[in-house]
Parts: structure tokens; C-alpha cells; sequence
């Protein structure tokens, strides 16, 4: 079980009321998400991508203690 | 182009007098010329890049101002690319400055695309960014893709040429629909933002004509100009990318951009749609207030706004009546309001008072 700091952009951050949060207890990036989206139901309805120490990630991967896992949504504005 | 004039820059020994020579040969196309377009348009045409396309398809509103600074309050209501082109002629008029007064699409980006080196997409919706992305995926154009959000901005050099052809749909594989995503009208943006961030993309193509191995190639930026914090992802291939993206000029072609418009189909109708109505079928009915620009000045367009429009002019005859706003959601909520009391020959112009002047430029 790791503790991560997940960070947070665009529209996910104001959901959260954070642009960064610290999680416990986690093992592996799928739960964190699924831990995110229970306790962030909004962040169901929204499309982002997921990163792992600044590294584009698109399986679920076992998390390290420290690791920092970044959720991005895409931006459209110009 | 008068060397003398670039000197500040020559005397920086990542530029030179051979890197300046490089900026004056370089070809380099903005599509898009609203908040990054306008930063990233002026920073080049300032740089003495030799050659400018400049690519936009829509006119200069109020709202624009506080962020599209190639424009003034005494430009609202004119075509932006008319104005951008005299404005930046002004900056250096040895840079040659093409203006497309174009609505991307797939039948012409490719054409349009070819003569230039480098395109930066400084669009405004995901429409425009998956066909950009993707015709220059197929041709292997270098891309700058550059968004902003609120006071965050994303930046990325697409160098599909190489053997991977890492592209945008590597992050975000699939377009998203209108539902699932808000742009600047909604979440808002910061100018000072969009200088920034647009800034950022012009740099990134001046590093790129000059051979610098310093660019963003295949990582995303995503820049906070609020608290500066920043972080560089490395990009990788995602398995999911081409099961949605066009792997052959043909099928791109056919691929269909706007699909994921999310039209209410009882209540709207979009421009092409109403290119199937001839004048005689429709009745086009602004209910903007009267002071509310730009105007539109002819006998086809009737102007009145919606606390005066009563049910007898609704159904005084039998021609669809195509009700319009600024933005299109104001006509929406009339429509759909008043729709029961009518004789339910009523549409909400999608897009709203732009779309209905390409309407007429297309007339």
C-alpha cells in the first residue's frame, strides 16, 4: 500500500477544491481512480488522461510510496 | 528582410546570422487567430519568420478583446483575418502574410497544409484540433499543439515524421463530444494566459527552424500561469490511438469532424442543414437586442428581440422560422420555450449571429 500525491488540472481541480491531493493506501492506479471518481463523482463524467511521474500511462500500474500520479483533461480553448 | 533590424536576436549565439537566415526562409502556418493566434502571429511576423499563413473563419466580437490584442473595440463586427494581416504587415512589412479566410475542414487542410513547414494549432474546439491533428498525422507535418484553460495551458510538438508518429490522439484518443468537454465560453480564460501559453508555441516553432533540440518534441507542457507551477509529460504510443483516427488520406476524408456536434435535432438546425431551405422556405428572426453587435443589415433578417416577439408573428405564415442569438443558446431556450404555443415551425440557428454570417457569405 502507497501513499501518492495525485495532481489535479483543469476542471478535476475544481471538483476537488485542490489542484493536489495526498492518497493512502493504495495499490496500483486503477483503485486510485476508482478511489477518486467515490469519492469525486464528477470526475465520472469527465474524459483525462493519466500520467505516473510525469509518464504517459495507459495500463494500471503497481504504485510506489511518493509516486505522483497527474490526471489531465484535455483543454480545448485558443 | 533587413539583417540589421534582427540584431538584438543575431548577437544570441543559439541564432546567429545563419539562424536568422533560417527564420527568414521558414514557413510557418497559425490556424486559428484568436487568443494564442494572436500572440503566436505577432512573436513570428516580430522574429522575422519570412513566411506567415494565417487561418480564421470568424469575425472580431467585444468579448475578444480582452485577450486578442491585434484587435480594437473599433474593429468589432470586421473579419479578423482582414484586420490580423494589416495589423501584422505593420509589425515588419518584408514578412509575407497569406491570409486563408477558411473554416478548416478535411476536403481543405491538406491542400492548405502542403505550403507550409510547421503548423501551430492555435484553434478553439476539438472539431478543428482532431482534423488538424490528424491531416497532419497522415502527412507527416510537423504540429504545434498549443490550449488554454482558465490560467493552464497545454503545449506539445507533434514531430510525426518520426517512426512512431506520436500525435494528440496518443493522449486523448478519442474526440470528445460537446457534452463532455467546456470551452472559453464557459470556463473562461485569462488573457494574459493565452499570451503566455501562445508565446510558449511561438517558441517552440522558432526552436524548431533553428535546429534546436531543446523542444517539447512528443512531451505535453501543462503550464499554470496562476502559481507557475509546470509539468512535462513524456509522451508514449497509446495502443487505443488509431482505433479512431483515419489511417489513409481517403478515409479522412470521409471521416466526419462535427459528428460529435450535439445538435438537438427538434429544436436546431446547423448551417449546412440550412443550406437545404431555399430563401423562400425561411424567415430568419434575430431576437438579439437591438444594440447588439454585430448587426446585421439586410431585408432577410428580421430584428426582434425576444420580449416583443409574440406567437402571431410565429405563425403568421407558413415558412420555418429560424430564430437566432449571439451564441445560439438564447434562441435554444426560446425555442424549446415556445415551441407548444406555435404552429412548430420554429429552429434555433446552431452557433448562432457567426454562423449565420457565413451563411451569407456563402450566398
Amino acid at each position: 500500500m502507497a501513499t501518492v500525491k495525485v495532481l489535479l488540472f483543469g476542471k478535476l481541480a475544481d471538483y476537488a477544491g485542490n489542484e493536489s491531493i495526498m492518497i493512502d493506501g493504495v495499490e496500483n492506479s486503477s483503485l486510485l481512480i476508482e478511489n477518486l471518481e467515490f469519492k469525486f463523482p464528477k470526475f465520472k463524467n469527465n474524459i483525462y488522461s493519466i500520467a505516473i511521474n510525469n509518464k504517459l500511462v495507459f495500463d494500471s500500474l503497481k504504485l510506489e510510496n511518493g509516486d505522483v500520479v497527474a490526471l489531465m483533461p484535455p483543454f480545448s480553448g485558443g | 528582410m533587413q539583417l540589421e533590424n534582427f540584431n538584438r536576436q543575431i548577437l544570441l549565439s543559439e541564432i546567429g546570422i545563419d539562424g536568422q537566415l533560417k527564420l527568414f526562409k521558414a514557413k510557418i502556418l497559425v490556424i486559428g487567430m484568436g487568443g494564442l493566434g494572436c500572440p503566436v502571429a505577432q512573436s513570428l511576423v516580430a522574429a522575422g519568420i519570412g513566411t506567415i499563413g494565417i487561418v480564421d473563419y470568424d469575425i472580431i466580437e467585444a468579448s475578444n478583446l480582452h485577450r486578442q490584442m491585434l484587435y480594437y473595440s473599433d474593429d468589432v463586427g470586421k473579419r479578423k483575418i482582414d484586420v490580423a494581416k494589416k495589423r501584422l504587415q505593420k509589425i515588419n512589412s518584408d514578412v509575407r502574410i497569406i491570409a486563408h479566410y477558411l473554416k478548416i475542414c478535411t476536403e481543405n487542410i491538406l491542400q492548405l497544409i502542403d505550403n507550409y513547414d510547421i503548423v501551430i494549432d492555435c484553434t478553439d474546439n476539438f472539431n478543428t484540433k482532431y482534423c488538424i491533428n490528424d491531416a497532419c498525422y497522415l502527412t507527416n507535418k510537423t504540429l504545434i499543439y498549443g490550449s488554454v484553460s482558465q490560467f493552464s495551458g497545454q503545449i506539445a510538438v507533434f514531430f510525426v515524421n518520426s517512426d512512431d508518429k506520436i500525435n494528440y490522439r496518443d493522449i486523448f484518443p478519442k474526440q470528445p463530444s460537446e457534452s463532455e468537454i467546456c470551452n472559453c465560453n464557459e470556463l473562461g480564460v485569462m488573457g494574459t494566459s493565452c499570451q503566455i501559453i501562445g508565446n510558449f508555441q511561438a517558441m517552440e516553432a522558432i526552436k524548431i527552424v533553428l535546429g534546436n533540440e531543446s523542444v517539447l518534441n512528443n512531451k505535453l507542457l501543462i503550464y499554470n500561469t496562476m502559481n507557475y507551477n509546470q509539468n512535462v509529460i513524456d509522451l508514449q504510443k497509446n495502443p487505443n490511438s488509431t482505433i479512431f483516427q483515419p489511417q489513409s488520406i481517403k478515409s479522412f476524408l470521409n471521416h466526419n469532424y462535427q459528428s460529435n456536434k450535439n445538435l438537438n435535432r427538434q429544436f436546431e438546425i446547423d448551417i449546412n442543414e440550412l443550406n437545404n431551405y431555399s430563401l423562400d422556405e425561411i424567415q430568419i428572426i434575430d431576437i438579439r437586442e437591438l444594440d447588439e453587435i454585430p448587426i446585421i443589415n439586410n431585408d432577410i433578417v428580421k430584428k426582434i428581440p425576444q420580449n416583443i416577439l409574440d406567437n402571431d408573428t410565429l405563425n403568421s405564415n407558413d415558412k420555418v422560422k429560424i430564430i437566432v442569438c449571439q451564441s445560439g443558446k438564447r434562441s435554444f431556450e426560446f425555442v424549446k420555450n415556445n415551441y407548444q404555443k406555435t404552429n412548430r415551425k420554429m429552429l434555433s440557428l446552431y452557433g448562432g449571429i457567426n454562423e449565420l454570417i457565413h451563411y451569407f457569405d456563402g450566398k
